[in-house]
């Protein structure tokens, strides 16, 4: 049994291996191609010709946000984009959440007849401003649904354009985010049903006005692991992926949807514990069984910056909701796994996330208790054991070093050339320090989903943009 | 060096391991070759990306106002006093100097021209006084796509002319990119036949995109003089992308002398995306007799059409248009559409708001909403 599984384990990092080596070259491929293909002449037509841009919502759900809500509100409002609008929904706060976005915006409540697309709580009134200079601003103020997606619905009935974006109002967007992510749909021939772009850790940057002002990496080591993490997601897995049309999810930190697509779809499900990787999948499902050929893309450049977890215990909360999440998603879309009839989607991409997402926790962890066994009991051969380590060890190190140097192609964010250094220095700790944090912590989110046990969700200490030393919790509880 | 003495050594000391034990010390090796080079690569990237810096800074540190001061000047200078003024360094010339100084050349120019205080003879000068022209031309003929598709958006924003001999490769090009890119270039700056390809269904795979760039190229055209019938242009094409865009753009020129052919279009057209676009050109062009038209198809149509319709009235104006707009708010039971028609009907002028005023009198609760805020929004965008 042991001998099968320690041969199990060596299979399975070495088709994780080939899995990323291939998705590394897509990557490469993909985004230099991306770099010459949309380059600043693009961005400038749309620039120069207003009225051809398609416009863009942007949704924001908010519940208790008063640290952060007016400089992310500013900052939403400043996005160099010619034709958006931004939808506050206000999730039922308990905070000055509203009345600051009253204050500040000028707002009043409008008569609006409220259209129900897709399925949300009631909404009790549509707030706009009397001032003009804000008149891309509108607030949805809701009883609270206790989910995000329950407030994105609300914000996607509201949605006057065919595009929409998926953010959170702790998310702060680069100034020409909404360009850069709307260039892949305007130069595709077939429909663009979502678009995913870079997130990194906004812990660390300077920030004025709702704006980064110099970006850093984080100081603490938490937030630093999760940036290196990131970008690898985004930059080599998604990148890669993005070349076969077979992304597996459009987070739901920041991302471009069709609204049409979205609302066919019915909207985001409320009970989903991972309501983007579900929407993904969903989307991609209703073209299938329509016969809509379809495109979701990835944009390697860095347009949402956002809070990493600032210690143990966020952490702890952030991925043990990704792994109940998972688990919940894997058993609500089971019947589109190997299904021929679903394509890509059937055969690649709920396979990769079953095997390479949802089962690697499990197989870790297995194979730290048998590592430990054979080591208790004397049956490690230690001439071949380093090598093996060593062998798992350079795997995740090698991906993160090229992941790095391809952000780096694509643009010197940070100043100096040593915080990128930084980056591969802590990242060559990572599966020593961080990783094995994430497998506990996604174990435990299983184990959580199946024993029913009441739990509670995204908690955040908020800082604030404008770096004050105010401090506010936020709770998004979610029961079922 | 003594790598094979290291090779052979690690072969000697795994020989007689399993496979497996073999394949993984490959693998380490393999994976230690890529981080180093990776790191390497790392270190190479951060260096060029300061130099490219260090020299952008010069570049504009030396010219920017030297260009400033000669394009913004009411004398016009010729060659060889702009070789005096801008004292530039031929002999340091370099592929990156060429580069960085259209950057410059352009971003002045477009500053200039936004001031109007542009003086055309001297940008003109300044480009032959710095080669950039011959640079770019010359790189229109290299054999790197990426490349030359970027010297042929450069060509194209300097708007300094073009022998189109110099892209005849690139127009029937298998990249897609690149023949289209060099296609919008042939329409923006050639001479004998600019609409050559825009007669010919401009090219197979025709996206939004490649819409805001010909947008842009015929605005330009429309600038310096007429534009010919644009619907001339798709009697020979299939692809109802580059129709609908046409269509468009008869409705963005108003080319009102084609009103009547639009209206014979919409009878014969299948494809609904195209049979939208034809209603919202009717209604751009504000042609009255589609309206006794448009109201005859309404009822047979699906509902993105019936929306076209819908905001087309609107713009068409006239007393048929608005009864029609008022019979079918009543009949209509989808909200959306409901919120559209109103919007409509608002659009007639105080015509318009006193029906609509009539309406909020005679509705019920909710749909006293809509109206109050079909009359609410145009506050909002005041």
């Amino acid at each position: 049994m042991i001998y099968f599984f320690t041969y199990l384990i060596y299979f399975y990092a070495s088709a994780l291996t080939v899995l990323y080596l291939t998705l590394i070259v897509l990557s490469y491929y993909n985004t230099s191609k991306y770099r010459y293909r949309y380059s600043k002449k693009e961005e400038d037509y749309l620039k120069k010709f207003p009225d051809e841009a398609p416009g863009i919502s942007i949704v924001a759900p908010a519940f208790n946000e008063e640290v952060i809500i007016v400089d992310s509100v500013h900052s939403l409002l400043n996005l160099d984009y010619p034709k958006f609008e931004v939808i506050i929904v206000n999730d039922g706060s308990k905070d000055e959440t509203l009345a600051l976005l009253i204050d500040s915006f000028e707002l009043e409540e409008v008569p609006y007849y409220y259209v129900y697309k897709v399925n949300c709580k009631p909404v009790k009134r549509i707030l706009r401003s009397k001032n003009p200079a804000y008149s891309q601003l509108v607030v949805v103020d809701k009883v609270n649904g206790y989910t995000k997606a329950d407030a994105m619905n609300a914000g996607v009935n509201v949605a006057q354009y065919h595009y929409f974006i998926n953010t959170d109002v702790d998310c702060i967007l680069a100034k020409d985010t909404l360009t850069k992510i709307i260039l892949p749909v305007l130069d595709s021939e077939q429909q663009v049903i979502a678009v995913g772009a870079t997130m990194r850790m906004v812990n660390g940057c300077t920030i004025e006005n709702g704006r980064i002002t110099r970006a850093k990496p984080p100081n603490a080591w938490i937030p630093l692991f999760q940036e290196t993490e990131y970008l690898r997601s985004y930059l080599v897995a998604k990148m890669g992926w993005s070349m076969l049309n077979a992304i597996p999810n459009v987070s739901g930190g920041f991302g471009l949807f069709d609204t049409s697509v979205v609302i066919s779809t019915g909207g985001f499900d409320s009970g989903s514990h991972a309501e983007d990787m579900d929407m993904t999948v969903r989307m991609v499902a209703y073209m299938r069984e329509n016969n809509k050929p379809y495109r979701i893309v990835q944009c390697p450049y860095t347009c949402c910056w956002t809070e990493g977890p600032p210690n143990l215990k966020v952490l702890n909360r952030q991925r043990t909701r990704w792994g109940r999440g998972l688990l919940q998603f894997m058993i609500d879309h089971r019947r589109l796994l190997f299904n021929k009839d679903y394509g890509r989607l059937g055969l690649l991409v709920m396979p990769y996330i079953l095997i390479f997402e949802f089962l690697a926790p499990i197989i870790e962890f297995t194979g730290l208790i048998v590592m430990g066994y054979l080591l208790f009991t004397h049956q490690i051969n230690f001439d071949t054991f380093w090598m093996m380590l060593l062998y798992a060890y350079l795997i995740g190190f090698t991906v993160s070093v090229i992941t790095v140097s391809c952000d780096l192609i694509l643009g010197k964010l940070y100043k100096n050339f040593s915080e990128y250094l930084k980056l591969v220095l802590f990242s060559a700790f990572e599966a020593i320090l961080y990783h094995p944090l994430i497998v506990i912590f996604t174990l435990r989110g299983y184990i959580q989903y199946l024993t029913r046990s009441d739990f509670k969700w995204g908690k955040m200490t908020r800082k604030g943009f404008s770096q004050t030393n105010q401090e506010n919790t936020v709770s998004h509880v979610e029961k079922i | 060096m003594y790598y094979d003495y290291y090779l052979y050594y690690l072969s000697s000391l795994y020989n007689g391991y399993p496979l497996i034990i073999r394949v993984t010390v490959v693998m380490v090796m393999l994976f230690a070759l890529i981080a180093f080079f990776g790191i390497c690569r790392l270190f190479f990237t951060g260096y060029k990306i300061n130099i490219a810096a260090r020299r952008k800074d010069s570049v504009i540190k030396e010219y920017r106002d030297k260009l400033h001061f000669i394009m913004n000047a009411e004398t016009n200078y010729d060659v060889h006093e702009l070789e005096e003024l801008l004292a530039y360094n031929f002999k340091t010339n370099k592929p990156w100097k060429f580069e960085l100084c259209t950057d410059l050349i352009l971003e002045v120019r477009d500053a200039l021209e936004a001031k109007k205080t542009l003086n055309l003879i001297n940008y003109k000068n300044c480009l032959e006084t710095l080669k950039l022209m011959t640079f770019w031309e010359k790189r229109l003929r290299t054999s790197e796509l990426m490349v030359r598709k970027n010297a042929l958006q450069t060509v194209g924003l300097l708007n300094n002319g073009l022998n189109t001999g110099l892209i005849s490769k690139s127009v029937f090009h298998k990249n897609k990119h690149l023949r289209k890119a060099a296609r919008n270039v042939h329409t923006d700056l050639d001479s004998y036949n600019p609409f050559r390809f825009m007669e010919d269904n401009f090219d197979e795979s025709f996206t939004k995109l490649d819409k805001i760039r010909l947008h842009a190229t015929l605005v330009k055209r429309y600038n310096e003089g007429r534009l010919p019938n644009l619907l001339r242009w798709i009697n020979s094409s299939k692809n109802s992308n580059y129709i609908s865009f046409i269509i468009q753009e008869v409705g963005f020129f108003g080319q009102y002398e084609a009103s009547p052919d639009l209206l014979a279009m919409l009878d014969k057209q299948e494809n609904k995306d195209v049979r939208i676009q034809l209603i919202h050109t009717l209604g751009t062009l504000a042609y009255g007799p589609a309206v006794e038209h448009l109201k005859q198809r309404y009822e047979l149509e699906s509902t993105p059409v019936r929306e076209a319709i819908v905001i087309s009235m609107g713009t068409m104006k006239g007393d048929d248009a608005l009864q029609f707009l008022l019979k079918t708010y009543e009949r209509t039971y989808d909200d959306s559409l409901k919120i559209m028609i109103a919007r409509s009907i608002k659009k007639h002028g105080s015509m318009g708001e006193e029906n609509l005023l009539m309406l909020q009198n005679k509705a019920n609760e909710s749909e006293k909403i809509i109206i109050r805020q079909v009359f609410a929004e145009q506050l909002i965008k005041a």
